[in-house]
């Protein structure tokens, strides 16, 4: 039922109003906070941010669905970056060392060897992911969309009583 | 910006609040307790656990830790407990605690409730020995070495005719088979001698030298071949000798390798020798024996409960410090925690003064402090240190002083213990059939030093009792060496008992010495040393007569055909040498004559020219 309600509210997204950036805004915080290990000071920062500022909070969900999996398959190549560049650069060891001992530092869990890779990672794929996923917006809406719609799942979808009922209570946020 | 966003968050972050309020202790009590059950290995329980988030300031009832040998037991029983926690080094995750004060501290009490746990399944981490690991098991070792009493077996005479009757001997096989090795190699030079007949070969160039004869040969050509004749014959035998030198070196190999394994047949009689005795269980009556054989079991389990502890805070105490870390594997998606050096006044954790107090069960009152319990000891210049002073009425006293110094490259640690007046009533000394049952009365004074310098470890135990009265159990069956040991109990009153220790990343010394051990070791000595001599001679001889004959054979066979495989490749050599001497001498004989000829015809030249000048002039 919520895997329901979630597709037809994020099908919605993809034709709705929102802007392409708004979408891949939302896509790219997911990202970050499913690449990283979730119980960190910088995702209690991404998820403020996707309350705050307006991104589509369904698509930052369906990046970090997607990244989540990533995360598991890459950790050796997290773990091994995180290791080389907290330990084995030794001009960066004085940094981390000034930083190990501030407040931010020390809460952020940064010298932990994933918690530095998969962020540095996902530092890297934001403005790569972010554009993609703006670019396929557009696709979509241009050429996708009116294929999907004609769907016979979406038919159904859309002519539940519990779509009808998710708008109404959706529209609280707009 | 999203309001309804922000409203939702300011809401969230106040249920985030209101449940940490109410659920903090009791989830913190549960990790806390968890977290120690698995360190101990055995259940850990805390009493009342609050929090008070606004104050930091941290209180339980009370704490058991379960010994985990005895799980109905408590190792550790402490009663209230409080302290504060600094406020703005917690901000960077720095635990930073001025005082603690703990009461009624105890141990050994009992349990009401089973305090086994099981222990979470961590893969286990491949630590690399150090000087404590290679310590405590060469200590296991030495006392688990030592050759048993067997009080029952030692007090019946040795029956040395049924051990003969069960006797295997190992050295009469190995010395065959070594034999029938040799005589296979040794046949090998026979036939390669006759084979190859050298000795014929030799003789014929020697005939062949002998015929030519340059003083019957009259013409230069004449000469000349026979010189190449010579030269031939002496490039044969170059290659001859060759042949003999690889047969001297190859022969030369085989010896050595008899030699050598002959030597192996003492060895193997001295393992029949010691299996006999082994089978036989005769007692080693040295008093440095007795005295491991009783104390050490006890002295080498307190030693290596305290070098376990002291290796484990000097491992916690180098994991944190800053030097370069090994990788590891982590668990997926978990990490690996890299430290960092505390700059500034803070280090990762700091208790400044622990202040404890209580009572053992034996009643005596102790108070004591420990200071500066720190993560990195580098941060705050002062080194770890404790101290425990303890009493009682009737004067029984203990005092425990430690410092744990990490300050230096070398790790450095110290321990005494002493300890004085100490009643011995029902004082159990050691578990070993050679010690009393248990003390009736006396009192009893220990002195202990324990000291760790890098990869060096040295102590000693000194405990003194006097006024001894010793409680002899009956034993199940009376014989005369369990009466030798009464007897010796009952005439000392006094017990000094000497041990040593040291040790480092290659060997470890242990000494135990006791007035017991000389008392014990002389008794046992005039009951069983005569037995145990005879009885020792009766075996050997046994031993040596099955083997000797043997043994006699294989020496016979290696000196004999050592010998005359020497013999012959000498005696090769010799004539090889022989014959070259002789084609050497007829070559030079040769090459004279030629030049002689040479001379005679240049002569008979010049004569011929004179005559023919003259008649021209």
């Amino acid at each position: 039922m919520i895997i329901i309600k979630y597709l037809s509210k994020l099908l919605k997204a993809l034709k709705s109003g929102e802007t392409p950036a708004q979408l891949a805004g939302g896509f790219v915080l997911g990202m970050i906070m499913g690449l990283t290990p979730f119980w960190n000071l910088h995702n209690l920062v991404v998820f403020i941010i996707i309350l705050i500022i307006r991104v589509n909070i369904s698509m930052a969900i369906l990046g970090f669905a997607v990244f989540s999996g990533f995360a598991y398959l890459l950790d050796p190549l997290f773990h091994n970056l995180g290791f080389w560049v907290l330990v084995d650069i030794n001009a960066l060891k004085n940094l981390w060392t000034s930083f190990y001992n501030t407040t931010t530092g020390s809460l952020s869990n940064f010298n932990n060897t994933v918690v530095m890779g998969s962020l540095l990672i996902s530092i890297v794929l934001v403005l790569p992911v972010f554009f993609l996923t703006k670019v396929g917006v557009v696709q979509y809406r241009e050429k996708i969309d009116s294929r999907v719609q004609k769907l016979k799942v979406v038919k159904i979808l859309k002519s539940s009583k519990l779509y009808s009922f998710y708008e109404k209570i959706n529209n609280w946020r707009d | 910006m999203r309001w309804k966003g922000i409203i939702t968050l300011l809401v969230l972050a106040g249920i985030v609040i209101i449940c940490g309020l109410i659920f903090t202790d009791s989830w913190l009590e549960k990790k806390l307790e968890t977290a120690g059950s698995n360190i101990i290995g055995a259940r850990v329980e805390i009493n009342k656990f609050d929090i008070s988030l606004l104050g930091l300031h941290v209180k339980w009832d009370s704490l058991q830790v379960t010994d985990p040998q005895d799980t109905w037991k408590n190792v550790l029983t402490t009663g209230k407990c409080e302290f504060n926690m600094a406020f703005l080094p917690l901000l960077r995750k720095k635990v930073v605690i001025e005082n603690v004060m703990t009461s009624n501290i105890t141990s050994g009490t009992a349990r009401t409730t089973d305090g086994k746990w099981e222990k979470m399944k961590k893969a286990k981490k491949e630590s690399k020995p150090n000087v404590f690991s290679k310590t405590i098991a060469r200590l296991e070792n030495e006392i688990s070495g030592a050759p048993a009493w067997n009080l029952e077996q030692f007090g019946k005479k040795v029956n040395v005719d049924s051990i003969i009757a069960i006797l295997n001997i190992q050295s009469v096989g190995k010395i065959d088979s070594l034999k029938n090795d040799l005589e296979k190699k040794y046949s090998y030079w026979d036939n390669t001698f006759s084979e190859i007949k050298l000795d014929e070969y030799l003789t014929r160039i020697e005939n062949q030298i002998k015929s030519i004869d340059p003083a019957k040969i009259g013409s230069i050509e004449e000469l000349q071949s026979s010189l190449t004749t010579v030269n031939q014959v002496r490039t044969d035998i170059d290659s001859l000798k060759k042949v003999v030198l690889t047969t001297k070196t190859n022969v030369t190999n085989d010896l050595s390798f008899a030699s050598e394994n002959i030597k192996q047949v003492d060895n193997w009689i001295e393992d029949d020798y010691k299996n006999v005795l082994g089978m036989a269980k005769l007692p080693d009556l040295s008093a440095g024996n007795i005295g491991k054989f009783i104390f050490g079991p006890s002295v080498v389990n307190r030693l290596n409960k305290v070098l376990t502890i002291t290796g484990q805070v000097r491992g916690y105490a180098s994991r944190l410090k800053s030097d370069k870390p090994k990788k590891e594997k982590p668990p997926r998606l978990k990490g690996q925690t890299i430290h960092f050096s505390s700059k500034g006044i803070y280090p990762d954790f700091w208790i400044k003064n622990i202040l404890l107090s209580g009572q053992t069960l034996k009643g005596v009152r102790f108070s004591g402090s420990v200071t500066d319990l720190v993560s990195d000891q580098k941060v705050i210049g002062h080194p770890t240190r404790f101290e425990v002073l303890g009493s009682r009425a009737d004067d029984a006293s203990i005092n425990l002083l430690g410092e744990f110094n990490y300050l230096q490259d070398i790790p450095n640690e110290a321990i005494k213990l002493t300890m004085g007046g100490i009643p011995m009533n029902d004082v159990k000394l050691a578990e070993s059939p050679l010690a009393p049952y248990k003390l009736k009365k006396g009192t009893g004074g220990l002195e202990s030093m324990l000291t760790i310098k890098g990869e060096e470890i040295k102590g000693n135990l000194t405990f003194v009792a006097d006024n001894l009265s010793f409680d002899m159990q009956e034993p199940e069956k009376d014989n005369r060496v369990v009466r030798a040991i009464q007897s010796v109990y009952a005439g000392t009153n006094m017990l000094n008992l000497e041990a040593k220790w040291a040790s480092n990343e290659n060997k470890t010394d242990l000494s135990l010495n006791s007035n017991l051990d000389d008392l014990l070791s002389a008794r046992f000595r005039s009951i069983l040393s005569t037995e145990v001599a005879d009885a020792k001679t009766k075996l050997q001889n046994e031993v040596d007569q099955r083997v000797n004959k043997h043994k006699a054979e294989i020496l016979q066979l290696v000196n004999d055909k050592n010998k005359m495989l020497a013999e012959k490749v000498k005696e090769y050599e010799d004539k090889l040498n022989q014959n070259i001497e002789l084609i050497e001498n007829k070559k030079k004989e040769i090459e004279n004559k030629i030049e002689q000829e040479k001379e005679k015809q240049k002569n008979k030249l010049k004569d011929q020219a004179k005559e023919k000048l003259k008649d021209v002039f």
